[in-house]
């Protein structure tokens, strides 16, 4: 009797993840009609997985038509053992679930465009942290500086693919100018980051890139800027510091220990 | 524990889509209530909306993923850690949850589903709500839902088992007069009787609007609240008194005007029940 609760619940559940089980005996009413009921608890469950994803992968979703939108938020929700109460997380596995679904093998593209798009859905909601200013980098002896970790802001993302997901998503926005590219073929490298409170992203160059990776793996600012000249032979760190510093990328800089110094 | 005190008249549900209107007009309702769930994350745009407005309104935040009667709990804590920073930043008038369930082991089915309406269930439920109200240093509200289903296992009402609920914890009561009419319709449960078994008032009531298909009535929230539901509405307030009235739309959302006059009706239609009160017995 204890566990009644639990076990009613579990078959309740099955009843909604799985078409063919009909747990109609649980509940009061004409079979039939309880069938029926069950339906509707069903249809919300993909309701309300379609509505979290497409909150999160307007781009995809527009891709793909609404209706393989559904039917691939209902697998996806099914397969993926989500745990959380708050769905603003729920499609945090949908990039790597796109790039082994078969029905989408034709579009080999979708998965990181689906990968940008949560870029910007984690960064929408990221942190309001200030982000580190130019008087902060001007305080640094020279020596310091290229010495010093630059942590990035925790909104910042760096997203690179084989394919043209820039133009693709930029098709789709409100304010495109670009219309759908008709060859998804052309690598870019983009950097992911909110302004202000609307999540953006922009085209990097090769050197850009690189260096803001390195800077990402904890690789000290001398080595971030060494790795991008080393892939881009016009790189100007005098550009791109100040640049990066005004779209709010970097969050700190910590200098680094001097020998001998307890950190 | 603290009571639930500076939130009084009628509300409306805030929603992302009348984000800019409150902002830019500061429309004329008693206080907002909104989805905790939604202001789940670290920063942006919602936050600090609510920022701005928690100065101009009294908030209510009204959880819809706690899931507070699933027999697995381990989704639980984690959730109510999310709820504690809200109250800590906000300090709302009100929280509020449903008695629904929503997990099992390993899976969250992010819905407000039916509970069994079993002692069992009440014991477990009283244990979480407890919990919530001790980690939150403060009451909560449960909510009647609407369902399409009853258990063969129920041996109480629901709002007999919200009323032994609210003896058992001291929890606050929300009553949905929306969802008793549509369980009135779904399972022949007359919403007059249902409301008897409360010994006392509410401290909020929602009002919403239904969909009536074929195979049973659906709490959508996506019309106006339909005329028996004001009917019972005027009787709540004949019983109970004045009650904070939240007017809830999350389908179909119109325009803010439309939110903030089912409000307005909300208020003359307890003023009219309330003044042919006292004119029947004075």
């Amino acid at each position: 009797m204890a566990d009644e609760l639990a076990a009613i619940q579990r078959r309740m559940a099955d009843g909604l993840l799985d078409t063919e089980a009909d747990p109609v005996e649980l509940f009061r009413g004409p079979p039939a009609a309880t069938a029926k009921r069950l339906a509707l608890y069903r249809g919300n469950l993909t309701a309300n997985w379609h509505r979290a994803l497409a909150g999160a992968y307007p781009v995809v979703e527009a891709l793909v038509g609404e209706s393989f939108f559904h039917a691939l938020a209902r697998r996806y929700g099914r397969s993926h053992d989500y745990r959380e109460g708050d769905l603003n997380r729920f499609g945090a596995a949908l990039p790597d679930f796109l790039a082994d679904f078969e029905p989408l093998a034709g579009q080999p593209y979708m998965a990181d465009v689906a990968r940008l798009e949560w870029a910007l859905h984690v960064a929408h909601y990221g942190s309001d942290a200030a982000p580190m200013t130019l008087a902060v980098l001007a305080a640094l002896d020279p020596q310091s500086l290229a010495d010093a970790r630059i942590r990035l802001h925790p909104n910042v993302a760096l997203v690179a693919s084989t394919w043209a997901i820039g133009r693709i998503w930029r098709a789709h926005q409100p304010e495109a100018t670009e219309t759908l590219p008709s060859d998804p073929r052309g690598g870019c490298r983009l950097i992911v980051h909110r302004p202000r409170w609307r999540a953006e992203c922009r085209a990097a160059t090769a050197g850009e890139f690189a260096a803001l990776q390195s800077l990402a793996n904890g690789e000290c600012l001398g080595d971030a800027l060494e790795r991008a000249a080393a892939v881009q032979a016009d790189f100007d760190p005098g550009g791109a510091i100040p640049r990066w510093l005004e779209e709010g990328l970097w969050l700190a800089a910590t200098p680094p220990t001097r020998q001998g110094e307890h950190p | 524990m603290t009571s639930t005190t500076g939130l009084a008249g009628y509300g409306v549900g805030l929603r992302g889509c009348h984000y800019r209107d409150f902002l830019d007009r500061r429309p004329a309702v008693d206080w907002i209530e909104v989805h905790s769930e939604n202001f789940f994350g670290d920063g942006g745009w919602d936050l600090h909306v609510l920022d701005r407005l928690r100065s101009e309104y009294p908030v209510s935040l009204h959880g819809v993923g706690l899931g507070i009667g699933s027999a697995s709990a381990e989704h639980f804590e984690s959730h109510l850690a999310h709820i504690a920073r809200l109250v800590a930043r906000f300090e709302p008038a009100l929280v509020s949850e449903h008695l629904s369930w929503a997990a099992i082991p390993g899976k969250h089915l992010n819905d407000l589903l039916p509970m069994p309406l079993t002692t069992e269930a009440l014991a477990l439920v009283s244990e979480r709500v407890e919990r919530a109200q001790a980690r939150l240093g403060r009451q909560i509200l449960l909510e009647n839902v609407s369902s399409h289903l009853r258990f063969a296992a129920d041996r109480l009402a629901e709002t007999e088992f919200l009323e032994r609920l609210r003896q058992r914890t001291g929890c606050g009561l929300l009553l949905d007069v929306n969802n008793l009419y549509v369980n009135q319709c779904n399972h022949d449960e007359e919403a007059v009787e249902a409301m008897s078994a409360l010994r006392s008032a509410p401290a909020e009531i929602h009002l919403a609007g239904h969909l009536v298909t074929e195979d049973s009535v659906v709490d959508h929230h996506g019309d106006h609240v339909a005329e028996p539901v004001w009917a019972l509405f005027r009787e709540a307030v004949r019983r109970f008194g004045e009650v904070p009235t939240l007017i809830e739309w999350d389908t179909d959302i119109p325009a803010l005007e439309v939110l903030v006059a089912e409000a307005d009706k909300a208020r003359e239609v307890a003023a009219g029940a309330l003044s042919a009160d006292t004119g029947c017995h004075g």
